[in-house]
């Protein structure tokens, strides 16, 4: 059976490209958008893995992973960070709420991405 | 070579290299999906200076090629595109992808979202095999495209 991926991410060609090329290695892949639709949609679809931008527009990415991380629905589910913030103290905090795995962006293909998430799902 | 063929080749690559001119000449490189009559598409970010300088000339130059294979020129006129057609036109880009799957488009790694979606329509195109040893120079060594 195909694992299911929660893709959040707001970048229209990036959730493409990562939609397609996540498809193209056997996910199912759901798009979130919209981070206050998000914790319905987890519930909702109980996916086995969340991929996450924290920086969404209206929001904040590390109060949504907070709120993922103390929901007794979606706390055992892997989070994969993909995303612009890169201090020292973001990638503790992300260390701190227990993420998988973080990924900046700017330094990352979607080969890494990709062995992250297939290290985690196969 | 018909155009089919060259379609068919320039599919095949997905990344050509343009050159626009801002103040200076420019060039780069891009993630590119083309439709049957030789159209070119590919986004970047408004900020670019390839962008900045679409705003002021359209006019662009273009090169796709592969080594063993062949090489494509050509200049055009690259065309802004907005709303059903822009998107398409990613949803083409993003399938281009499947052909370069070692490439990941430095256009995903730069921050920020706001995206400009260009279709170029070439006023020529030739190309060149360059799949033998040696080229031996004659009076027309490129094929002209008819488009």
């Amino acid at each position: 059976m195909k694992k299911k991926i929660m893709l959040v991410e707001d970048d229209q060609f990036l959730v493409r490209v990562y939609k397609k090329k996540l498809e193209d290695i056997g996910y199912i892949v759901h798009v979130c958008q919209d981070p206050l639709l998000l914790m319905d949609k987890l519930v909702e679809i109980s996916p086995d893995l969340i991929m996450l931008d924290l920086i969404l527009p209206g929001s904040d990415g590390f109060k949504i992973l907070n709120e993922i991380m103390n929901n007794v629905q979606t706390r055992e589910i892997p989070v994969v960070v993909v995303s612009d913030l890169s201090t020292s103290e973001d990638i503790s905090t992300l260390k701190e709420l227990g993420v998988s795995d973080y990924f900046i962006k700017s330094e990352s293909s979607f080969n890494e991405v990709a062995f992250s998430i297939q290290s985690r799902l196969d | 070579m018909d155009k089919a063929e060259v379609v068919k080749f320039v599919r095949s690559v997905s990344i050509m290299s343009i050159a626009v001119n801002y103040k200076t000449p420019i060039s780069s490189i891009v993630l590119f999906a083309v439709d049957d009559n030789l159209n070119f598409f590919f986004a970047t970010r408004r900020d670019t200076a390839k962008a900045k300088a679409l705003s002021l000339s359209s006019e662009i130059s273009m090169s796709i090629w592969e080594f063993d294979k062949s090489l494509v020129q050509g200049t055009g006129r690259a065309l802004e595109l907005s709303g059903q057609e822009a998107s398409d036109a990613l949803d083409m880009i993003v399938n281009a992808t499947e052909n370069v799957k070692e490439f990941w488009p430095p256009i995903l790694q730069i921050e920020g979202d706001d995206y400009v979606v260009y279709k170029i329509v070439p006023v020529w195109l030739r190309i060149l095999d360059i799949s033998k040893d040696t080229i031996h120079v004659k009076e027309q060594m490129f094929q002209e495209i008819e488009l």
